[in-house]
């Protein structure tokens, strides 16, 4: 946000920005200036609009003479001899080379760097210029991403870069989102990618305790080249986080900060009094007279009253704010960087939010010439609470979840009373029909569930340059996360209440990880005969953690009102106490060789040692190779003025997944409360339970990723296009393969099964208009990815998944991925309409009986009546059943992607920023609750599209009758298209004036307003289509009880001092 | 050079621990090969097993409601699709979760054997364990082979995950294994008994010897038909009988009464399953099934909550027979007590407080041998009991005893007396003893303007409710609607008001062979074969054993499809009291293999018809 260059003429004073470069340069050609003067240069420097550019660094090539420009733009130096070549350079603008040529006076035009080959790029383990990258990596614009309002960097990563998919469970705040590059290799672990934050891989990443705004970079390692060099956690790709940290001068003060409002964007409409009272009577008559038709009410006396609507109160307008404060400086010895950040996060659903309390500090120091030392230590405090709104239901009763609830509480009592003063319903009793809920308002203004988090990272580095070419860097860390879990539930929440046994209940859990890491890296870096550039690197790298969980639940705590702290009271508690490490030590090496610039050649080997495998087993080796062939840089494409640089990439490697339990090669017995048994009606004993069957010959899964990608920039950079194409294999999966249970046991990892994706991504960016006044530049990224299970284990030829759901659903798997087809793929029944008169025989006494060559619908022939729901046949044997569940639904989009554009004018800056997945679907489970009453509960509103459902003078085709849900299935009828275009971030800021600005004696200052999640176009039916409740590779897109993703609406200021 | 040795210490310091760094050990399991190394182990070991049984993949829940509530004598209430009404494929979750329970139980059983020996103990105790463990083994695959048919056989732990194709076994090798661990076990059980345990929670000796009549008198039957096996089946029962270790409790409620109030009857219980607690604290050790799906209907928890889902027929309910002398409507009164406590003629109703409403349709009643009422523990769970279930009990012995001497001998003496010594008990003889069978007015007498009171003294016994009837004046008759119990002599009868006198009556004793199985019902061993089947229905109805029954008996199908007629003939009205009729194919002899297995076990085969 800085980067704007503020026009100069000639009787401008400097600004804070060329003053403090001139300053630098002046501190690092003082001692300079008595070199031997033989021949006096001068010139003005000027940009491309022809304005002068002071504090341009001139040098002459060779030697450590230079001088810099002036606020006109003019330099003058003097030259060892007329054939030495003085180098222009300054951030922002290409650099320039002039011989001198016996010239006396140099006027030069610097151009600005747009994309810029130049720019360095961070790779594992070192860095490259963009220019000579072989290997696929996406880098993030950050002064895109800074735009959002948003808690993590992740929150606002989606769509940004091709390849990178990233979607959110639900909105409720503090949660992470999940992120997959280039499509899931494994099918039952965990796919997301490897964290590399300044340096320290982190396989569970700590985005929560990372302020957005201290990240210098975000680059995203896609293809084997680039991630092999990670070796055994290379598979899923790498996210490699560089903070910001202190530069040469004085220091900068910034602070910037926002506070805004949060809004949920949807409701369901829901019936109305008469609706529903009318739905109720024919749910249960009697019922509907005791309660709603007494005091000689009627049904009509319904029609006009207004209905209690719970998702009011549910609802809140929430707020986020944010502030950041840095400060960053340093001379030619020592840079430094303080920042800290409060962050709070009120949500949209009451008594939640999301609260981080963060600080870092960076330090950098030359020791010596040879030496240069630094630290770096991240710490943040955070704490996300309220209750879980799409959690999996413990007792697997839909009933409980907090949405359901609300939705479902009866709009009217009856008796013209408030049903919305107690927790309880008195007409809804969990005792009928397993209705557990309760009022939801009370029970989450109740509920506690807070979720602290405190981490530290802690880094250090040593860098030794041994002699000139070859520098040691010995780097060390540690990353310490405590997670503390609380729960309590009082006698006014839905779990805690008179009603169920465990009565008030609370728990206590603390997950500490903590990880520590050894870096040696040896790097050597040589010219050889001008054109042969050779960049060699190797090291050994160790790294240990040891992770733990440990607490108790607590039930029938006597004295609610002492909270947590009166857990310890509970006649019965339950204490956990779990603890785990592993170790990795790998070797690594790469080269990197470029002859002119023109060929480029990386080759990189790690060589991983885990203690996750069974000795023998425990190393893998991973390879990979990539070529670049910069044909830019050859006389045939030279000449062409149009194209700036033109580059095809391919690359080949070997790359491997870990996640794997800490001692999956070994079979365990354990002891838990489940397997006991009670003799002579004592207290049970403890029994053994078989945990675990272990597989000593378990080794690393392998991803194979071929990669072929090409680069072309035209114009001067106006016209930037990357293009890749990959396949990635992954053989010998980490399979938490199936078992015949003759085993004892349902699974077992197991080396077996193969996957693929393969994809296209396209990324755009175009510097549409570019001049004095007005900007205006796009960036369009997508991505297609399609995955393919090749095999699994034994003779399986498909793999089901079930979600938590409810009792009913549960036993029917939602999902599965079938050899040959996609990993996660919708799971049940065709969907056929409605049951109508013309499907049944009257018999003379009025009854309707299902004609013999229509199907059933799972139900018994003899009670399906017109109105019921009605499903495809697909075996054609006349009845429903498992036997005709096919693949109803696609669970992975077809494309995703993401579309920037950029303007400025003037002092203004206005950005938007859209994001779209296509061709995935969703399975909107709230409708099997809500839209027919999937569970025949009474007493449940439901959504107010229901009430045009069938009866007999309306013969819907969509909508069946009442009790005529049939029985529990997944079908089509709940699969919609999840596809959706939205206008994620809009952010317009404006730069005080120069004038202004300076009157308050700041440098800078920018005031903005931030918008998150503004405006979505889908045709999904339910509250938000970014919605994944029950999310793992085989189960994506799941939908009930979400928390909506919230808008977000920001004021904001960026100011520095 | 200093440097170089500084960079040669680096990486030799660093090669070194990094071996250290890859040798983790696991401090929160222990990997099996590391326990079972004393006696304690060994018993954490067994109670797993016993859990394995208990659990809700077997009897906790899934075995009994999914698969034994839909025969001639019980029916499911609501259930019209589904396996509980035998409409089930080879995807079949509770088939698969029975099976996935059955061989978990296993597993863990044969990793204790496999290492029974490791420890040094004593040598008793290790006995008592391992035939314990060989018994649950045994019967495991009883379970499996009655239900699957040919099954994998494994008596070793998985040593492999990579290599798991294991074929099935043929049904008479299953069974031969199952002799051989039973067998094994009742020479290792001879000190355990159950009154040398004091409760009947755990395998005794007398225990294996019941099972093993049974495994041989199901190896008699269907479908391996080795007739031969009857005499095992004999001699093994009979082995309990002559142990003396055993009787049946006077009282046929009390038994189940009992299991509510967690009390032991180890006389009348050879092996039961215990549940207990109310499931908190996550220690879920209850049962869903007795008294719970298979309890009387009641949506009030402090009464005890019950789903009152597994139904009686009208077939079970007249089975019992009635008084011919009751006047009760709509049913007359039974003088088989086994009747009413079987077939609740109440429930508690669908409301959140209990209210006894009276059921008198014998298509609806619900299953009343396991009654949360009377349960002591509070608060119970809404959705588990604590009430034991009994897997095996002294009546069956007696009538497994009476079964296999009939195939053998045709209807001995000691195989009536067998069949009649349960009977009395279901008739009460044992508990309330002789009642007042007629009272024979001998005058009439004169001048009754009103019924006088019959008026019953001495004898020793209460509870007589006799009405007399008068016609001009005159006691002309008395009927008796009680005829009460404790009676050791004839009481003297005397009629007191009614404004008349001189009537005088005499009373006849009820005789503890009232309850005997009459003589056209022991004419030959075929009649005699059909009084112990219906026997075993009245006696071990929801017990688990009448659909194994049919099956074994060999007309399992044709039986069903009789009923189903006598069914629509005898008032069953829903479809969920016709359905299992209706459904019931040849192929559901056999559960189907699961899918789960056959799909990653490539040496399985399926069963017919799936």
């Amino acid at each position: 946000m800085y980067k704007e260059r503020p026009n100069y003429d000639e009787n401008r004073k400097p600004t804070w920005l060329s003053n403090m470069l001139f300053f630098v340069w002046m501190c690092c050609l003082l001692p300079l200036t008595s070199v031997a003067q033989t021949l006096s240069v001068s010139g003005v420097v000027k940009d491309e609009n022809n304005n002068t550019l002071p504090g341009v660094s001139i040098i002459v090539k060779g030697t450590k003479v230079g001088t810099v420009s002036d606020i006109k733009g003019y330099y003058s130096l003097k030259a060892t001899n007329s054939n030495a070549i003085l180098v222009f350079s300054y951030i922002g603008y290409e650099t320039l080379e002039r011989p001198i040529g016996g010239s006396t006076t140099i006027n030069v035009v610097l151009q600005t760097k747009s994309s810029g080959l130049n720019e360095v790029v961070v790779v594992g383990y070192g860095t490259v210029k963009k220019g000579d990258l072989t290997g696929a990596v996406a880098q993030v614009k950050m002064a895109d991403l800074e735009k959002a309002p948003v808690k993590s960097f992740d929150d606002a990563l989606a769509g940004r870069l091709a390849g990178v998919t990233v979607t959110a469970n639900d909105g409720q705040p503090g949660t992470v989102n999940n992120i997959v590059i280039r499509g899931a290799g494994s099918v039952t672990q965990d796919n997301s990618p490897l964290y590399v934050v300044d340096g320290f891989p982190l396989e569970d990443g700590a985005n929560n305790s990372i302020n957005p705004s201290d990240i210098a970079s975000i680059d995203v390692l896609k293809d084997a080249s680039s991630t092999a060099i990670y070796g055994a956690r290379g598979a899923n790709g790498v996210i490699i986080i560089t903070t910001k940290r202190g530069k040469n001068g004085p220091p900068v003060i910034s602070y910037d900060g926002y506070y805004g409002i949060q809004k949920n964007q949807t409701t369901q409409a829901l019936m109305n009094p008469y609706e529903y009272v009318r739905y109720q009577q024919e749910v249960n008559p009697a019922n509907v007279a005791a309660l709603y038709f007494n005091n000689g009410q009627t049904l009509d006396s319904y029609r006009d009253m207004v209905g209690l609507d719970l998702q009011k109160q549910v609802y809140q307008i929430g707020s986020s704010q944010s502030h950041s404060l840095a400060i960053r400086g340093g001379n030619d010895k020592t840079r430094y960087s303080i920042s800290g950040n409060v962050l709070n996060q009120q949500g949209v659903i009451i008594n939640s939010g999301f609260k981080r309390y963060q600080g870092r500090i960076s330090l950098d120091q030359n020791v010596s010439a040879h030496l240069k030392v630094g630290a770096n230590v991240n710490y943040s405090n955070s704490v996300s609470s309220g209750t879980i709104v799409g959690q999996s239901p413990a007792n697997s009763s839909v009933t409980v979840s907090l949405l359901y609830a609300v939705w479902g509480y009866r709009p009217v009592s009856g008796n013209g009373q408030a049903i919305d003063d107690d927790l309880f319903d008195p007409a809804i009793d969990a005792n009928l029909n397993s209705d557990y809920r309760v009022n939801p308002i009370i029970s989450a203004q109740n509920e506690l569930r807070r979720a602290t988090v405190n981490n530290l990272i802690a880094n250090a580095y040593a860098e030794y340059q041994i002699i000139p070419d070859l520098t040691l860097k010995v780097s060390g860390g540690i990353t310490n996360n405590m997670l503390r879990a609380d729960a309590f539930n009082n006698s006014q929440t839905s779990s805690g209440n008179s009603r169920n046994v465990n009565g008030v209940n609370g728990s206590i859990y603390y997950t500490p990880v903590n990880t520590w890491l050894n870096e040696n890296i040896l790097t050597y870096k040589k010219t050889f005969r001008k054109d042969h550039v050779l960049n060699i690197l190797g090291g050994y790298t160790m790294q240990g953690n040891t992770s733990g969980t440990n607490g108790y639940f607590a039930i029938n705590v006597p004295n609610e009102s002492l909270g947590l702290d009166g857990l310890d009271e509970s006649p019965s508690i339950t204490a956990t106490s779990i603890s785990s490490r592993w170790g990795l030590a790998s070797f690594l090496g790469r080269l990197n060789y470029t002859y002119r610039s023109k060929y480029l050649l990386t080759a990189s080997f790690r060589s991983d040692g885990s203690s996750k495998f069974a000795k023998g087993h425990q190393w893998g080796y991973f390879p990979s190779a990539a070529f670049a062939w910069r044909m830019s840089n050859e006389d045939f494409m030279k000449n062409i003025a149009f194209i700036s640089d033109s580059k095809l990439r391919l690359s080949y490697g070997a790359t491997g997944n870990n996640r794997v339990g800490d001692f999956a090669y070994l079979s365990q017995i354990n002891f838990p409360a489940s397997s006991v048994y009670s003799y002579n009606n004592g207290t049970p004993l403890k029994g053994t339970t078989l945990a675990a069957i272990g597989n000593p010959n378990l080794k690393w899964e392998t991803t194979l990723q071929a990669n072929i990608g090409y680069d072309l920039s035209l114009f001067r950079d106006r016209i930037g296009l990357t293009v890749d194409v990959y396949r990635k294999t992954t053989h010998d999966l980490l399979l938490n393969a199936t078992l015949p249970y003759t085993t004892g046991i349902g699974a077992a990892f197991k080396n077996v099964g193969t996957m693929q994706n393969q994809g296209l991504e396209f990324t755009l960016n175009t510097v549409n208009v570019r001049n004095k006044s007005f900007s205006w530049s796009s960036n369009f990224n997508i991505s297609f990815n399609t995955n393919k299970v090749l095999a699994l284990t034994e003779n399986q030829t498909s793999l089901k998944s079930s979600v938590n759901f409810s009792s009913g659903w549960n036993d029917n798997p939602a999902y599965i991925a079938v050899v040959g087809q996609p990993v996660a793929q919708m799971y049940g029944l065709l969907w056929d309409g409605v049951y109508q008169y013309a499907d049944f025989d009257k018999t003379p006494q009025g009854k309707y009986v299902l004609k013999d060559n229509i199907s059933t619908n799972g139900n018994d022939r003899s009670i399906i009546q017109p109105g019921d729901i009605k499903y495809k046949d697909i075996n054609g044997d006349g009845v429903i059943n498992s036997s005709d569940f096919t693949v109803i639904g696609r669970g992975l989009p077809v494309h995703t992607g993401g579309f920037t554009n950029n303007f400025t004018y003037k002092g203004f800056d206005l950005s938007l920023f859209f994001q779209w997945s296509y061709g995935n679907d969703l399975i909107n489970a709230n409708r099997l609750i809500f839209e027919g009453n999937g569970n025949a509960n009474r007493n449940l509103n439901q959504f107010a599209d229901y009430a045009d459902r069938w009866e007999p003078d309306n013969p819907s085709n969509t909508l069946f009758r009442t009790g005529g849900q049939g029985p529990t299935y997944f079908s089509s009828r709940v699969i919609e298209d999840g596809s959706y275009l939205r206008l994620k971030t809009v952010s317009l800021g404006y730069n005080l004036p120069a004038q202004f600005v300076k009157a308050l004696t700041i440098r800078s200052a920018r005031i903005y307003v931030s918008g998150q999640n503004l405006c979505t176009w889908t045709r999904y039916s339910g509250p938000d289509p970014e919605v994944s409740v029950r999310n793992s590779t085989l189960t994506p897109g799941f939908d009930y009880s979400a928390y909506p993703n919230p808008r977000t609406i920001v004021f904001g200021l960026n100011v520095s001092f | 050079m200093k440097k170089k040795y500084i960079l040669m210490m680096l990486l030799l310091t660093s090669i070194s621990s990094c071996k250290k760094l890859l040798d983790t050990t696991p401090t929160d399991f222990i990997s099996p090969e590391a326990y079972y190394q004393n006696a304690d182990q060994l018993q954490v070991g067994l109670n797993s097993v016993y859990d394995s049984m208990a659990g809700t993949l077997v009897y906790g829940s899934i075995y009994p409601y999914y698969f034994n509530t839909s025969t001639d004598l019980e029916h499911n209430k609501t259930v019209t699709t589904g396996s509980i009404v035998y409409q089930y494929d080879p995807s079949d979750a509770n088939i698969a979760s029975l099976w996935r329970g059955i061989y978990a139980g296993i597993e863990r059983d044969n990793l204790l054997l496999s290492s029974i020996d490791q420890p040094k103990m004593d040598e008793t105790k290790r006995n008592v364990i391992k035939g314990e463990a060989l018994f649950l083994r045994g019967y495991f695959y009883f379970l499996l082979v009655t239900n699957f048919g040919d099954v994998p056989l494994l008596i070793t732990p998985t040593a492999s995950v990579v290599d798991v194709s294991v074929p099935r076994t043929p049904t008479k090798d299953v069974y031969a294994q199952i002799l051989k661990d039973l067998t094994a076990a009742e020479t290792l059980l001879q000190t355990q008994t159950a009154a040398s345990l004091g409760y009947s929670g755990k395998i005794t000796k007398t225990a294996a010897e019941g099972m093993l009549a049974r495994v041989c008198l199901y190896m008699s039957g269907y479908p391996l038909n080795d007739h031969s096996k009857y005499q095992g089946a004999y001699n093994w029962a009979k082995k309990v009988v002559d142990s003396k270790e055993h009787s049946l409790n006077p009282d046929y409620t009390q038994i189940f009464i009992n299991y509510a109030q967690d009390k032991y009857e180890i006389k009348e219980n050879l092996w039961e399953l215990e549940y207990w607690g109310n499931n908190t604290g996550g220690v879920n050790e209850g049962s869903r099934y007795t008294g719970q799906w298979a309890g009387i209907l009641c949506m009030d928890q402090s009464k005890g909550y019950s789903n009152g889902l597994v139904n009686t027929t009208r077939k079970l309910f007249d089975s019992y027979g009635v008084d011919p002398r009751s006047t009760t409507t709509p049913n007359k009164a039974s003088l088989d007590l086994r009747r009413d406590w079987n077939c609740a003629n109440y429930t508690w109703g669908s409301t959140a407080t209990a209210t006894r409403a009276n059921n008198t349709n014998p298509w609806t009643m619900c299953s009343g041998k396991w009654r949360r009422e009377y349960e002591l523990l509070t608060p119970g769970d809404k959705n588990y009991t604590p009430e034991n279930f009994p897997v095996i009990r002294y009546a069956d012995v007696l009538l497994m005893l009476a079964e296999a001497s009939n195939e053998i001998n045709g209807p001995t003496q000691e195989a009536i007396d067998a069949v009649n010594l349960v009977r009395r008990r279901g008739w009460g003889k044992f508990s309330k003893g002789e009642g007042i069978k007629t009272i024979n007015v001998i005058a009439g007498g004169a001048g009754y303007t009103t019924v006088p009171i019959v008026a019953i003294t001495g004898g020793g016994g209460t509870g007589v409710v006799a009405v007399a009837k008068t016609t001009s004046g005159k006691v002309t008759s008395v009927a008796i609607t009680d005829q009460g119990g404790g009676f050791t002599s004839i009481p003297t009868i005397t009629f007191t008001g009614g404004g008349g006198a001189g009537a005088t009556a005499s009373a006849t004793l009820t005789l503890i062979t009232d309850a005997d199985l009459d003589a056209t019902q022991t004419a030959s061993p075929d009649v005699f074969r059909q009084a112990i089947k219906d026997e075993r229905g009245r006696e071990l109805c929801f017990e688990l054993l009448r659909r194994p029954d049919l099956i074994r008996w060999g007309n399992f199908v044709a039986d069903m499809k009789d009923f189903g007629a006598y069914a629509k003939a005898n008032g069953a009205t829903t479809v969920a009291m016709t359905a299992p009729a209706d459904n019931v194919a040849p192929r559901n002899l056999l559960l189907p293999i699961p899918t789960h297995d056959l799909s990653v076990n490539k040496a399985l085969t399926q069963n017919p018809g799936y």
